[in-house]
């Protein structure tokens, strides 16, 4: 072979460009960004000493007044407070000390913000969301993910005082600290975070405490139909429960206004999740069989016994009361447990308002931000032979009916409107892909476009030559689109034309 | 190196990086990685860019030349980079369009090879210029370059029209 055609065959090897979406690395805020990436070349404790070196310096020339003595922590008493710029901008980064007199404690109590500690003297007692009492000794951290009820902190030991210093990042502002406890309003006491895993059901007819427009999330099995509020389910993150064909976990995440069922079972093992923490701004819940910790929103094992194993999505419906119930009159409905039922309207109508309007820019700890749409505006994720796309709802109320096709499958997504009740199927009968259209302006019933039948929301034939077919469901995933982006990094973004 | 520059140093350059991480790894996303990394150095570090050693591009190339053997090591460790002794198998002329042959046949070949091959020959650097990018002299280059065609020569051979002749290889002689 002569150079000449061995350099003709050469070139007939095309690679494409660089995909048009491939971004440059940030360039502002650089700066920011090495100081707050400075755990990663600075080892944490490393810094932690250092830090505690300039505070031991600082009181000693100021005398033991810088830290006042106190009954309970001296919130007031920050010792910095900065407003932070680039991707935590809004926050502010603030140091408190902290300083307990032998045998006080704080009250109840919850803040805006995650906070690292570090007990320079004494052993401090603490604990969140009701669970045992950890002791920290002098020289050790402790964390408090953000929004977590602290219901113990105080001094350990009786005779001797305990001195910590605490760093957290709250919105620019904010106070540090929103006491648990009002004594005067009952209806505002925070309860525990804590998973259901004997859930108690009620009739439709005794669900009183659900207003119409309530968002739910419904599940069939069998002849079986349960409706699980979604301000409930905020109070809890995950209701066990054990439906005709197997035990599920019904999860929420607040944070990301993400509501999705699993199989509660692994390799033929029941598992029961409890909140554990939280990564990228969406829940972690650990299983209490073998301590492995699951991200909710993607329902991956990511440590622990069973870590690389993925939970299986089951089929759910994200819908409203009024329309659940109208489908499914027989439904059971999750009963709210004491306590519990009289935050569910506050809580109910925060989750209406942010699938509405999602508050501005993306939560604390997010991983990674995807600017191609608002942070928290609610999309539904799909993702099929590992193509993902999100189709905002903003979008889904204009489009009401998407044909679409998802890595190897043709899809149908219907969108009603005004209950924002997204439901997907495949779009395939006997083999054959049919492409539907809106038969009313909810789209409360479609019409294929091949055979003319008439079919309802749910995917049921009604009229027509298939009467009586039915599509075969595919799981929708809404949330906001921070956290779809984060873990789908590739994600396509549907738009009605 | 302002942000404009940067900018501007991204937008032309981001495809040539782009084609030779993807030649070096066959991945696009691997390919993206690199790319990313390479632009991050750049803006980590970019006094170590000196136009007086050459243009912005063949510095580019050598950052992501680097990256990539990194990698390489990481996931090949009892491997040579380079086997002066290898010789390439011919390819299956069955499996695949030519354009696909030719790059697992390019692939194929021991690291440095490789990167000389791609270097020169897809994105058009003078040997001068490689032999700055991987840090070796001309004639190191040039005999590396030689062997590379010469192993591409034999791999590819199956593709020629004439090649009727069922020919036995071995693989070290």
């Amino acid at each position: 072979m002569d150079d000449q055609e061995l350099n003709r065959l050469l070139h007939e090897w095309k690679v494409p460009d660089a995909p048009p979406d491939l971004r440059p690395p940030r360039t502002r805020g650089s700066r920011l960004r090495w100081f707050i990436t400075g755990a990663i070349r600075v080892p944490v404790p490393v810094a932690l000493a250092l830090l505690l070196l300039a505070l031991w310096t600082a009181s000693t020339r100021a005398g033991t007044n810088s830290m006042p003595e106190a009954s309970g922590p001296q919130r007031s008493g920050e010792l910095a407070r900065y407003a932070l710029t680039g991707p935590l901008e809004g926050f502010d980064a603030v140091l408190v000390g902290l300083n307990f007199q032998p045998g006080a404690s704080a009250p109840e109590h919850r803040h805006p913000g995650p906070i690292v500690g570090y007990v320079v003297d004494g052993q401090m007692r603490t604990a969140i969301n009701h669970e045992a009492d950890q002791i920290v000794p002098a020289g050790s951290t402790f964390f408090e993910p953000h929004g977590a009820l602290h219901t113990s902190f105080s001094s350990a030991n009786p005779d001797v005082p305990v001195r910590a210093v605490a760093f957290l990042v709250v919105p620019n502002g904010s106070p540090l600290t929103e006491r648990a406890t009002t004594g005067q309003n009952p209806q505002s006491k925070p309860m525990p975070y804590t998973a259901i895993h004997r859930p108690e059901f009620v009739a439709a007819s005794e669900a009183t405490f659900l207003q119409d427009d309530d968002i739910l999330l419904g599940v069939t099995s069998g002849n079986v139909a349960k409706a699980y509020p979604a301000g409930d389910l905020s109070q809890h993150g995950a209701v066990f429960d054990e439906v005709p064909d197997g035990p599920i976990s019904v999860t929420w995440c607040g944070v990301c206004n993400t509501g999705l069922v699993f199989r509660a079972e692994v390799k033929g093992q029941t598992l029961h999740f409890q909140y554990d923490r939280m990564v990228g701004a969406n829940e972690v819940q650990k299983d209490l069989e073998t301590g492995t910790s699951w991200q909710q929103a993607t329902g991956e094992a990511i440590d622990g016994p069973l870590k690389g194993t993925r939970l299986t999505l089951y089929p759910v419906v994200r819908t409203t009361w009024a329309e659940w119930r109208r489908r499914y009159p027989q439904t059971a409905v999750l009963k709210p447990q004491p306590g519990y039922a009289e935050l569910l309207p506050s809580r109910s109508k925060r989750i209406k308002d942010v699938t509405r309007v999602g508050p501005e820019g993306a939560p604390n700890g997010a991983l990674a931000l995807d600017k191609r749409l608002p942070a928290r505006e609610t999309v539904a994720g799909l993702e099929i032979d590992r193509e993902s796309v999100a189709y905002p709802f903003s979008e889904l109320r204009a489009a009401r009916v998407v044909n679409d096709r998802v890595g190897s499958l043709p899809i149908v997504i219907v969108h009603q409107p005004s209950s924002d009740t997204t439901t997907a199927f495949d779009a395939r009968v006997k083999g054959k892909a049919l492409k539907f259209q809106p038969a009313n302006d909810d789209a409360s019933t479609v019409t294929d476009l091949e055979t003319r039948s008439t079919w309802d929301a749910y995917g049921l034939c009604l009229e027509g030559p298939l009467k009586g077919t039915q599509l075969k469901q595919v799981i929708l995933v809404p949330q906001f689109w921070f956290a779809w982006s984060q873990f789908h990094q590739r994600t396509r973004i549907f738009t009605a034309r | 190196m302002t942000d404009a520059d940067f900018q501007t140093a991204f937008d032309q350059h981001k495809d040539a990086v782009y084609r030779f991480a993807w030649r070096m790894s066959g991945s696009a996303a691997a390919a993206e990685d690199l790319t990313q990394n390479v632009f991050v150095s750049l803006l980590r570090y970019p006094n170590r860019y000196d136009p007086a050693r050459g243009t912005l591009r063949a510095f580019l190339l050598g950052i992501a030349r680097n990256l990539a053997l990194k990698h390489w090591r990481a996931e090949h460790r009892f491997e040579p980079l380079d086997d002066e002794e290898m010789v390439a198998e011919p390819v299956d002329p069955d499996r695949g369009a030519v354009g696909d042959i030719v790059g697992r046949a390019v692939r194929a070949l021991p690291p440095l090879q490789r990167e000389v091959v791609i270097l020169v020959e897809y994105e058009g650097l003078t040997l001068a210029e490689v032999a700055r990018a991987v840090d070796a002299d001309i004639g190191t280059i040039k005999s590396r370059l030689h062997r590379a065609r010469e192993n591409l020569r034999r791999a590819l051979a199956p593709l020629r029209s004439d090649y009727h002749v069922r020919t036995v290889w071995t693989t070290r002689s």
